[in-house]
């Protein structure tokens, strides 16, 4: 829904002051040049090699000439831990964590300001879900994008998130992942679970260390 | 009582509802011809997909069709003292009615069938609405090359069939059966007109191509994102183009005035 592919049934979705319910598909597309997409399932276009997919928002919308679409095609693929040997790769030749790699480098390659990421972590092992986190958590720190995401992993989501919302019995419940971990309503602490009580002992570990 | 009308008047409004939507997408079809970057490399591709793969199809198919034809006619007409008219009949028949229809039907099985599959997998597996969170738009960067590739391919196709049934005719009527062939021949250019006939038979499969390509993106478009909605969308196809084809046969052979 931020990202306009479908529309409320009620209320209003606004995206860097853009009323999306108000847009006409020309004009998401403008709002959409800004939005970074990682979907659950890749959707890369399996009849396009790696370096065509992560390319073509740039052949697309930037008048790049093909030497300078291959250094930032590069760039974003070295960035996500891939070497150029991928390039020449159909998507159904890369194994989940490296297709969830490819996704994600073509959802960055424009630069954008806001990335929405669905589900970055189901079904990957525990080695990519580190990647991954890693990659989210550099591109928020230090590369100051503003990242949504969409995750049924809690151990991660705790770890990267500055807000969570927690959607609970069809109420939203918001706050810090501190917040949320050590919430007085025991069905949401009994929904974060395991991970929750980990993240507060993390936490409080840290701030003892801290103020020995 | 009362549920037969509600029935039919549910029926009658989604069968509305079905052709603004496929007018709506039609639109947008035409709309994204125009539209820049040309998709040049994705409609050859699409050409080569929809029209040389499906000539070894229809070589087959418009030679075994002409031998059957030459045959049956062959019979025929020797009973009444008139196979010196082969040429004509065989000729009149394919070019006005069974090489553009036959045609249709063969292309709507071989291409038209494997386009819906291939965009409603697209469907399912998210990629169109990748494209659109990439602000690029599915029906002009996937749609519109293919759709287009059907209607040019459609007529180029139909001349072949005609061609090889042709000749499949001229093998049974003249090599096997002993017809002289310069009868065969000269019958043949004497009835077909070609501003009358082949120009009939032009339109007919141009008309067939793009209402394939229309049904068989729309199709894809709008089915159901998972493996029984593909399945359905691909069924939808064959029988609604088939139907369509059929259909439009008749309209333009009457407006045409036969």
């Amino acid at each position: 829904m931020i990202g306009g592919l479908q529309r409320p049934d009620s209320g209003e979705v606004r995206v860097a002051g853009h009323l999306l319910s108000a847009l006409s598909e020309r004009e998401l597309g403008e709002v959409r040049r800004e939005i970074g997409m990682l979907f659950q399932n890749g959707a890369l276009l399996d009849s396009m090699t790696v370096f065509e997919n992560v390319g073509l928002p740039l052949i697309e919308h930037t008048k790049q000439s093909r030497a300078e679409v291959r250094k930032r095609v590069d760039a974003v693929l070295e960035a996500v831990g891939l070497g150029r040997d991928v390039e020449p790769l159909l998507p159904r030749e890369l194994s989940g964590g490296m297709l969830r790699r490819v996704a994600f480098a073509r959802a960055i390659v424009m630069e954008p300001r806001l990335l929405l990421a669905d589900e970055p972590f189901s079904g990957l092992d525990p080695l990519n879900v580190v990647r991954i986190e890693d990659l989210l958590t550099h591109l928020n720190r230090d590369l100051g994008l503003t990242i949504v995401v969409s995750s049924h992993h809690m151990a991660s989501s705790l770890r990267m998130a500055d807000q969570m919302v927690l959607l609970h019995d069809k109420k939203c419940v918001v706050g810090t992942p501190e917040e949320l971990a050590s919430h007085p309503d025991p069905a949401i602490t009994e929904f974060i679970g395991e991970d929750g009580r980990a993240y507060l002992a993390r936490l409080h570990e840290l701030q003892q260390r801290e103020d020995p | 009582m009362s549920s037969l009308v509600h029935d039919l008047g549910a029926r009658s409004s989604s069968l509305v509802g079905s052709l603004g939507r496929v007018s709506r997408f039609g639109l947008s079809l035409l709309r994204a011809l125009p539209k820049r970057p040309t998709r040049f490399g994705f409609f050859v591709h699409a050409l080569f997909d929809a029209g040389v793969l499906s000539m070894a199809l229809i070589c087959l198919s418009g030679f075994t069709v002409g031998m059957v034809l030459g045959l049956q006619l062959y019979t025929t007409l020797t009973r009444f003292g008139a196979a010196e008219g082969l040429g004509a009949v065989v000729g009149l028949s394919l070019v006005r009615e069974l090489g553009p229809v036959l045609t249709g039907l063969l292309v709507t099985g071989r291409a038209g069938s494997a386009i819906t599959a291939e965009i409603g997998a697209m469907k399912a597996t998210e990629q169109l609405d990748g494209l659109r969170m990439m602000a690029i738009d599915p029906v002009h960067f996937v749609a519109m090359p293919r759709a287009l590739a059907l209607t040019v391919a459609m007529p180029l196709l139909n001349g072949l069939f005609i061609t090889l049934a042709i000749g499949g005719a001229y093998v049974v009527g003249v090599n096997l059966q002993g017809l002289d062939g310069g009868v065969y021949l000269s019958g043949l250019e004497n009835a077909v007109r070609f501003g009358d006939d082949v120009g009939q038979s032009l339109l007919k499969s141009l008309v067939f191509g793009m209402l394939l390509g229309l049904i068989a993106t729309y199709k894809g478009h709008s089915c159901a994102p998972d493996s029984a909605g593909v399945a359905r969308a691909t069924t939808s196809t064959v029988v609604t183009a088939s139907v369509s084809i059929l259909l439009a046969d008749y309209m333009i052979t009457a407006l045409w005035g036969v």
